[in-house]
C-alpha cells in the first residue's frame, strides 16, 4: 500500500521537484497535480489522496480558506502546507483552517519526504526554524505581561498621575493633546494590568516605578 | 513552629493558616495563660481532665486529635468549662480546616463564638477571628477572611492585648500574607514591619518574616527576593525548621529559574524536595513542579519539562488553582507542544489561558471604562454647577437679575468677539488645510504608484524567482540521493548552502520591497513579524508592544508607517549601538501613536539629522504630511525616544480584514 500524494501549486519548476522526490520513493504514489483551488476542489471528486500539499498563494483562492474546504469535505486527507511563506502568521492560520503540517518550499528531498510520512501517520509536522519562532513569542507574551517595561513618556505621565494631575493638566503639562494623554492611560493600565487609577499607582508603587 | 510556618507561605494561592493549635501550644508553655485558678478550683477533676485531653490532642494525628478534642468539648459542656468547650472548638475548627473541610470547620468556629466571648481568656476572641480567617481565606472568600483579620486587630485593641506580641504579630504576618497574595506587596510590606518590630527579639519570628519580605518583594526586585530567601534558607537551617528551609530552597530555586539559571535553580528546588512531607502544603508541590518544568524547558529537556508541568497542571486543577499560576504553567507548556510541534496541543493550552489574559477584550473593557469614567466626570461637574445655581437661587433675587443682566452683556460682547476671530481663524485654518491636502494628494499619488510597482515586483521576486530557487534546491537535493557519489562531494553541498544563501537574499529583498505580512494582515502583524525577524538576528532585541484595535487604515498610510518604524529602527541598529529597543503601537479614539525607544548612547540634538542622514528628513517630510507630530528626545536611563502621533480619522478604510480575507479566500 502506498501513500497516495497531490499536489496544489501554479508554479511548475515546484511541481516538477516534488514530482521528483515522490516518484523517486516507492512508498509514495502521485496522484494528482493542480494549478489553483477550483482545480483541486474539481480533482477531489474524482480521486482522493492520503496526503495534499497546498500552496497558500493560489492564483483564485487563498490555502487557509482551501484548507478548511478541504478538511470539512475529506476530513481523511492530511493537508501539508508548503509554501514560501515563512511567518508565523500563515502558519498559524493554516493550522487554525485544518492543515497537520507547515513546510516552507525552501526545503529539500528528506525533509520533504519526512514530513509526508509524518502527517500520513497523523502527526504533525511543523519546519524547526518556525517551531521555535512560535515558541518564542509564547514566552515572549508572557514575560511582557510578568513584567512590563514602560516608555519615557508613560513614566512621565505616571510621575505625573501619583502627583494628583489631572489628564488636562498632564496635557498642558508635557505639552501634548488630552487625547495623546488618555492614549498613554490606556497602555498604562493595560501594562500594569489595573482598571481604575488607584489600582494604577498601587501597582507602579509596587513595581518601583514611581517614587513612594 | 513547623505548623506555623507552612501555612505562611503564599505567592499565588492562599494559605494563611497560622491557626489556634501553635498559639494555643504557646499558651501550654507560656505561664500567664494557663486557666485562672478559681475555674480548676470549681471543676478539679474535670478541668484538669479536659486540659490533659486538649494537650494529648496536640501530639497526635489529625484523626485522633478531632475524637480527644470532640471528649474535651463534651466534657466541657457537663462541666460548664467555657475556657475548654472554647479551646476545643477552636482546636476542630483547626483540624477540619487542615483537612479541607471548610464548612464544618467554620461551623464549629461559629458554635465557639459564644463561648470564646464567655469566657476569662480574652486572647480567644482573636483567635477566633484569626482562625475563622483562616478557614475563610482557604475557601475562596477572601473578602470575608480580610474582614475577619482586621476584626482580629480590633479585638487586641479593645481587650489590650497589644502586650501579646506573638499574638499581635501573627495578625500582622497573616495581614500581609494575604496582601502579598492579592499583589499589593507596599501594604504587606508595611505589616511586615510593624510585625517585625514587635518580634524582634522573638528569633522563631524571623524566618517567617524574612519569608514574607522575600514574597513582598518577588514581583519588584528578584534581587530582594533572593537576599530575602538566602536569609530566610540561614535561619531555617540554625532553627532546625524544616518547612522554612523547605520553602526557602524553593523560592531560591524560583529566582534562579527567573533569571534563566535553570541549573542551579534545579539544584535549590530538589534540596527542598529533599525536605518535602505529607503535611506540606499541596500548593507548595503544584508551585514546586511548575518551576522544575520551566526550569528543564529552560535547559531545553521537554520531556522532564512536561513531566513536571503535567503534574503540577492535574494538581493544580483539583486544588483550584489560582489564574496566575495556570497561566504559568500553560504559557511554558504551549511553548514546549510548539517546539514539539504538537501545535493542536499548544494552542489548547494557548486558549486556556488567553481566557483570563485576552488583551483585545480587554482593550475594549479598558476603553470603555475610559469613557465610563470620562462620562461620570462630566455627570459630576454638571452636578456641581447645578448645586452652584441651587445656592445662588437663595440669594437675593435681585443681585440675580442685574448679574445675570450683567453675564449676558458679558457673554455678548464676548461672544461677538470671539465669533469675529474664529472666523478669522478658521479661514486661516481652511487654507493650511488645503495646502496640506495638496500635499497629501500628491504623496498619496506618489506612495500608490510606488507601491503598485513595490508590490509587483516584490510578488514576481518571492513567487517568481523565490519558487525557482526552491525547486532548483529540491532537485539538487533529489539528485544527491540518486546518484550517491554526490553524498561525500563537497562541492556539491558547498553549492546547495550557496543556493541557500541566495534565497535568503531574495527573500529579504522581496520582503523590504513590499512585506507580505502587510498586504495579508494589517500593520500590527507586519510589525510584529518585522520586530521577529530583527529578534532573530541578534542584531537587537525589539520588544514590541500593542494597545487598542487598530482599524485598517488606508494602505498607502500602512506602508509608510512600515517604511517610517523600518527606517528608524534601521537608524538604531545602524548608529545606536543599542542592545535593546522598544517598540509601541497605540490606537484609542482614532488616535495613533507609535513610540520608539533603545537604550543607546543616545545623541546630540544638533546633530540628529546629519548623523542620520537623509533618512530621517524622509521619515519627518512623511509624517507632516500626514498631519502626524514627531518629538524625539534622550531618555532619562540614557538612549533615545521617539513619539510620532498620527489622528487617523481621515486614513480610514472601508474595508476591515475580516472581510477581505473571506473576499480573497
Amino acid at each position: 500500500m502506498s501513500i497516495k500524494v497531490a499536489i496544489t501549486d501554479d508554479h511548475p519548476l515546484i511541481i516538477k521537484g516534488v514530482k521528483d522526490v515522490i516518484n523517486a520513493n516507492p512508498q509514495f504514489e502521485l496522484c494528482g497535480v493542480y494549478s489553483s483551488g477550483a482545480d483541486l476542489l474539481n480533482g477531489l471528486l474524482q480521486q482522493v489522496p492520503d496526503v495534499l500539499l497546498l500552496d497558500i498563494q493560489l492564483p483564485d483562492k487563498m490555502g487557509n480558506e482551501l484548507s478548511r474546504i478541504v478538511n470539512k469535505r475529506y476530513p481523511q486527507i492530511a493537508i501539508l502546507a508548503l509554501t514560501n511563506m515563512d511567518t508565523i502568521y500563515y502558519l498559524k492560520e493554516m493550522l487554525q483552517h485544518g492543515c497537520m503540517g507547515y513546510l516552507t518550499k525552501h526545503t529539500d528531498e528528506a525533509i520533504l519526504t519526512q514530513a509526508i510520512m509524518q502527517v500520513y501517520n497523523g502527526e504533525q509536522f511543523i519546519e524547526d526554524g518556525l517551531k521555535e519562532q512560535l515558541a518564542d513569542s509564547i514566552l515572549q507574551k508572557r514575560n511582557q505581561l510578568k513584567s512590563p517595561q514602560l516608555t519615557q513618556r508613560e513614566k512621565e505621565i505616571l510621575q505625573l498621575i501619583a502627583r494628583e494631575y489631572t489628564n488636562q493638566q498632564i496635557a498642558d503639562k508635557l505639552f501634548i493633546a488630552l487625547r495623546t494623554v488618555e492614549n498613554h492611560r490606556l497602555s498604562i493600565s493595560q501594562k500594569l494590568n489595573s482598571k481604575n487609577t488607584a489600582g494604577l499607582i498601587k501597582t507602579a508603587l509596587r513595581m518601583g516605578l514611581i517614587e513612594p | 513552629m513547623t505548623s506555623v510556618s507552612h501555612n505562611i507561605r503564599m505567592e499565588a494561592f492562599l494559605m494563611l493558616l497560622l491557626v489556634g493549635l501553635p498559639i494555643l501550644s504557646a499558651y501550654a508553655q507560656e505561664k500567664s495563660y494557663i486557666p485562672d485558678n478559681y475555674e480548676l478550683k470549681n471543676f478539679k477533676t474535670d478541668t484538669a481532665e479536659i486540659n490533659r485531653l486538649i494537650l494529648q490532642s496536640q501530639n497526635t494525628s489529625t484523626d485522633s486529635s478531632i475524637v480527644f478534642l470532640q471528649t474535651a468539648y463534651k466534657k466541657s459542656i457537663l462541666a460548664k468549662y467555657n475556657y475548654g468547650a472554647a479551646q476545643s472548638l477552636l482546636g476542630l475548627g483547626v483540624m477540619y480546616g487542615h483537612s479541607g473541610a471548610y464548612d464544618s470547620s467554620l461551623n464549629y468556629y461559629k458554635r465557639a463564638y459564644y463561648y470564646c466571648y464567655n469566657c476569662p481568656e480574652k486572647q480567644f476572641r482573636v483567635l477566633l477571628w484569626q482562625d475563622m480567617a483562616s478557614s475563610y481565606a482557604r475557601s475562596g472568600n477572601r473578602n470575608i477572611a480580610f474582614i475577619c483579620l482586621y476584626k482580629a486587630l480590633e479585638e487586641i485593641k479593645n481587650n489590650d492585648l497589644q502586650n501579646n506580641r506573638t499574638l499581635t504579630a501573627t495578625i500582622y504576618l497573616n495581614i500581609a500574607t494575604m496582601l502579598t497574595a492579592d499583589g499589593q506587596d507596599n501594604k504587606a510590606l508595611y505589616y511586615l514591619r510593624k510585625a517585625e518590630a514587635l518580634v524582634k527579639n522573638r528569633n522563631i519570628y524571623l524566618p517567617l518574616l524574612y519569608l514574607n519580605m522575600a514574597n513582598a518583594y518577588h514581583a519588584s526586585n528578584i534581587d530582594s527576593y533572593l537576599v530575602y530567601s538566602k536569609k530566610e534558607l540561614a535561619l531555617g537551617k540554625k532553627y532546625g525548621s524544616r518547612e522554612i528551609s523547605m520553602l526557602a530552597y524553593f523560592s531560591i530555586g524560583d529566582a534562579y529559574v527567573d533569571s534563566k539559571i535553570p541549573a542551579k535553580g534545579i539544584q535549590y528546588i530538589d534540596s527542598g524536595i529533599a525536605l518535602v512531607t505529607t503535611s506540606t502544603n499541596p500548593v507548595h508541590i503544584v508551585q514546586y513542579n511548575a518551576r522544575l518544568g520551566e526550569a528543564y524547558y529552560q535547559l531545553g529537556n521537554f520531556k522532564r519539562a512536561k513531566y513536571f508541568l503535567d503534574i503540577a497542571g492535574s494538581e493544580g486543577k483539583r486544588l483550584g488553582l489560582t489564574d496566575d499560576e495556570r497561566f504559568y504553567i500553560d504559557t511554558t507548556l504551549a511553548a514546549i507542544y510548539t517546539r514539539e510541534g504538537n501545535f493542536q496541543k499548544a494552542l489548547e493550552k494557548q486558549q486556556e489561558y488567553s481566557k483570563s489574559h485576552d488583551s483585545f477584550l480587554k482593550a475594549q473593557k479598558d476603553s470603555l471604562i475610559n469613557k465610563l469614567e470620562v462620562t461620570y466626570r462630566t455627570a459630576e461637574k454638571d452636578k456641581e454647577i447645578a448645586s452652584q445655581l441651587e445656592g445662588i437661587k437663595h440669594r437675593n433675587s435681585l443681585i440675580i437679575v442685574v448679574s445675570i443682566i450683567a453675564c449676558l452683556l458679558v457673554m455678548l460682547i464676548v461672544s461677538m468677539y470671539f465669533i469675529t476671530k474664529n472666523r478669522k481663524q478658521l479661514q486661516e485654518e481652511k487654507i493650511l488645510n488645503l495646502e496640506q491636502e495638496k500635499k497629501i494628494t500628491e504623496l498619496k499619488g506618489m506612495l500608490q504608484g510606488e507601491e503598485k510597482e513595490r508590490k509587483r515586483l516584490a510578488r514576481e521576486l518571492h513567487d517568481g524567482i523565490m519558487g525557482q530557487l526552491s525547486a532548483v534546491k529540491l532537485s539538487l537535493s533529489f539528485l544527491k540521493r540518486k546518484y550517491s557519489v554526490l553524498n561525500n562531494a563537497n562541492d556539491f553541498s558547498e553549492v546547495l548552502s550557496n543556493l541557500d544563501e541566495a534565497a535568503k537574499d531574495l527573500r529579504n529583498t522581496a520582503h523590504n520591497l513590499m512585506p507580505a505580512t502587510l498586504s495579508y494582515h494589517g500593520l500590527g502583524a507586519a510589525l510584529h513579524t518585522f520586530c521577529d525577524k530583527i529578534n532573530q538576528s541578534n542584531e537587537l532585541q525589539i520588544h514590541f508592544y500593542m494597545y487598542g484595535e487598530l482599524p485598517k487604515l488606508q494602505s498607502y498610510f500602512e506602508l509608510s508607517i512600515y517604511r517610517i518604524v523600518q527606517e528608524l529602527i534601521q537608524n538604531i541598529i545602524k548608529h545606536a549601538k543599542a542592545t535593546e529597543a522598544l517598540l509601541q503601537i497605540n490606537f484609542f479614539d482614532e488616535q495613533l501613536t507609535i513610540t520608539i525607544e533603545d537604550n543607546g548612547s543616545g545623541f546630540n540634538t544638533e546633530t540628529v539629522d546629519k548623523a542620520a542622514g537623509l533618512g530621517l528628513t524622509n521619515v519627518r517630510e512623511r509624517i507632516s504630511a500626514f498631519h502626524g507630530t514627531f518629538t524625539i528626545g534622550r531618555r532619562n536611563e540614557g538612549g533615545t525616544a521617539i513619539e510620532i502621533v498620527f489622528d487617523t480619522n481621515y486614513m480610514k478604510n472601508e474595508e476591515s480584514y475580516v472581510n477581505k480575507s473571506s473576499n480573497n479566500g
